[in-house]
């Protein structure tokens, strides 16, 4: 009984990991820059939800109204993010971490700045903060349900839509797209912006789960790396599975080899490389 | 690389700093350097701190001991090199007469070491790593050990000598508190804890997977975090519905005041041992309290209170006169917000009274006081 509960528990941080890693994921596939500023777009969405609406309960229809609001910062980062990166074009990973890095400290540093540098927290929005059965949090439930709806959107957007062909295509042949007349850097665009949307997002959704911090920026884009690598970049099944898989590692595995719990998280990446290096989904160029 | 470009960023800043110090010898001055975590996770700690020792200094017309007192804050960034480094330069460079503030045991350990080798003493305000204290350095916070202790022993009083399980972060503030637990539980009568559950250190955002450890047996819970640890731990607990299943007894930084408004509801009813509540009834608490309150609209927090008392201590000693070491030595009684104590005399660590708090209504609320031991 236990262990299902650990299980289920696995499935809420894996659905907050997806929301995290998929914007990474594609940004690095579209445009292949690793953006590091993830982590601290993540907690933007975080902060700006704590400066609206503070640390007590919210009704459900405010809480949503924020998260959509940090969707819309997630557009306005995401469009200086992308000026920002545009430049640097064909100038190596390096130069991009350098820079991406650089806009993370900037940004996390002034979210801490514009609150103060302890701990916070997040309500669950009234009517979620109770917990199911007197031993399940109510909030976790809902941010699976959030997480599944995003993941069957996102696959329905990329397989369905002729907007998810174009990225498809931008992603396996861009001169090739260019060449038949569509402007891939408007497709790219398009993408960072999404990916920017999706982790402030995320940030307003794992704020229950995960206390405002300094320093939650970087716990988080290790977490969203890990993912990324693990389910193979620029893949949205990659992203998915290994959100589940490494969602499970820190709960169930956790649950089961408490001795190894510090080394568990890597220990799985590793064997997952090993198997395949190019991750679970990932082809080899 | 992040935490390089971060280190050189603090090295040009400081290096720009340190140069316009000038270190004439002063009789009339005394200089107190205070090696605070203004960056990193210790950094809203350190906020605290800084601002009870400036309230201190205020309140006394910037002078301790009857000397004009300047104080110089160094940021250690929560890193034991940069504290170190930080020592060297308040005491070469600044010549301070003394060296206060830290918050993380290491950094405490890093500086000790060095401002041993510049026979300057130490006063430590928050730092709670056992090996601490000795010749040269005094303690105004307390020993993980004796943390651990005191609550060991309320434990075998209130909850029952068996069925102990200890639970805390594996770094070595959540061992030595757990290992005082259970020596003082067993000083106390107590039978050996049934289990023990340790949790990597800042990595763990859920606690649900080691809650789940808890063998159905089980009396009562003993835990240990701090910081965002404390808020996670304090809200997975009552979530998952664990306070109705098993009795919960914590450390005091569980119900510490930078972390209670982000717990918020759940953190109704904990039950807790410390050395301070912003609740407890004697003139000088109600006097720092309704001070600290005034300039910062909030509860003082145990730092706040140890780094006041960090703050007394040089007064005291300073005010005695002599060589600085040996006055700080030899101060005996201080009266405290938190109770009268004093440091013992071999390693100059607190001996004083421990409470058992019980969080409601907005109030860390005294239920029981637990005297030292004798012999501690």
């Amino acid at each position: 009984m236990n262990l299902l509960v650990t299980a289920f528990d696995g499935i809420a941080f894996g659905a907050l990991l997806f929301v995290l890693a998929v914007g990474l994921t594609m940004i690095f596939g579209l445009l292949d820059v690793l953006n590091l500023a993830h982590g601290a777009l993540y907690m933007a969405g975080g902060y700006l939800a704590l400066l609206i609406i503070g640390e007590a309960p919210v009704s459900l229809a405010v809480f949503i109204g924020v998260a959509l609001l940090a969707v819309v910062a997630g557009l306005v980062l995401g469009g200086g993010l992308s000026a920002a990166i545009r430049p640097l074009r064909g100038r190596g990973h390096l130069d991009q971490a350098l820079l991406t890095m650089g806009l993370a400290i900037l940004l996390s540093e002034f979210l801490l700045q514009s609150v103060d540098r302890g701990f916070h927290s997040l309500a669950a929005p009234i009517g979620l903060d109770g917990s199911i059965a007197g031993s399940y949090p109510a909030y976790r439930v809902a941010v699976i349900v959030a997480g599944l709806a995003i993941a069957g959107a996102t696959f329905w957007v990329f397989e369905k839509t002729r907007a998810g062909a174009l990225v498809r295509a931008a992603v396996d042949d861009p001169e090739m797209l260019a060449a038949t007349g569509v402007n891939v850097r408007r497709v790219r665009l398009g993408v960072v912006l999404a990916g920017c949307a999706l982790a402030v997002f995320a940030g307003v959704l794992g704020g229950p789960l995960l206390n405002l911090r300094a320093g939650l920026d970087t716990e988080v884009l290790v977490l969203a790396l890990i993912v990324i690598v693990v389910g193979g970049l620029a893949s949205i099944r990659g992203a998915a599975l290994g959100a589940l898989l490494i969602g499970q590692v820190q709960t169930l595995g956790v649950a089961l080899v408490p001795e190894l719990a510090a080394y568990l998280l890597f220990a799985v990446m590793a064997a997952v490389l090993l198997w395949r290096p190019a991750g679970l989904f990932g082809r080899t160029a | 690389m992040r935490y390089a470009v971060l280190a050189l960023l603090l090295l040009s800043a400081s290096a720009c700093g340190g140069g316009a110090m000038q270190g004439a010898q002063d009789d009339s001055t005394v200089k107190i350097g205070a090696i605070i975590s203004q960056t990193g996770v210790y950094s809203a700690l350190g906020d605290d701190m800084e601002a009870a020792m400036r309230l201190y200094l205020t309140e006394k017309g910037d002078k301790l001991g009857g000397k004009r007192a300047e104080l110089i804050t160094a940021d250690d960034a929560g890193n034991p090199e940069t504290g170190q480094q930080k020592a060297k330069q308040l005491t070469l460079e600044n010549k301070v007469d003394v060296i206060t503030g830290l918050i993380a045991s290491p950094v405490a350990v890093a500086v000790a070491k060095e401002a041993a080798a510049q026979k300057t003493p130490v006063v430590i305000a928050n730092a709670g790593a056992d090996a601490l204290g000795g010749p040269g350095v005094f303690r105004v916070s307390y020993t993980n050990y004796m943390h651990g202790y005191a609550a060991g022993k309320y434990a075998a009083e209130a909850y029952g000598k068996d069925g102990a399980v200890l639970m805390g972060a594996d770094y070595s503030a959540g061992t030595e508190t757990l290992k005082g637990f259970a020596d003082g539980f067993a000083k106390a009568g107590g039978a050996a804890p049934i289990k023990q559950i340790l949790t990597p250190f800042g990595k763990t955002q859920n606690f649900q997977p080691y809650l789940s450890q808890i063998p159905a047996e089980a009396k009562f819970l003993y835990v240990f975090y701090a910081g965002g640890e404390a808020i996670t731990f304090a809200k997975n607990f009552k979530q998952f519905g664990y306070d109705q299943k098993v009795k919960l007894l914590t450390c005091q930084n569980i119900t510490d005041e930078d972390v209670l408004q982000a717990i918020g509801a759940d953190a109704e009813g904990i039950t807790s041992v410390g050395l301070y509540s912003p609740a407890l009834d004697n003139a000088e608490n109600a006097a720092f309290v309704s001070k600290w309150k005034a300039k910062t609209g909030k509860n003082p927090s145990v730092v706040a209170l140890q780094s006041w008392d960090a703050m007394q201590l040089i007064d005291k000693a300073v005010a005695a006169g002599g060589d600085l070491s040996e006055a700080l030595a030899k101060v005996g009684d201080i009266t405290s917000p938190r109770g009268t104590f004093k440091l013992d005399a071999d390693k100059h660590n607190p001996v004083q009274n421990w409470y058992a708090r019980t969080y409601e209504g907005g109030a860390n609320k005294v239920i029981a006081t637990i005297p030292p031991d004798p012999a501690s």
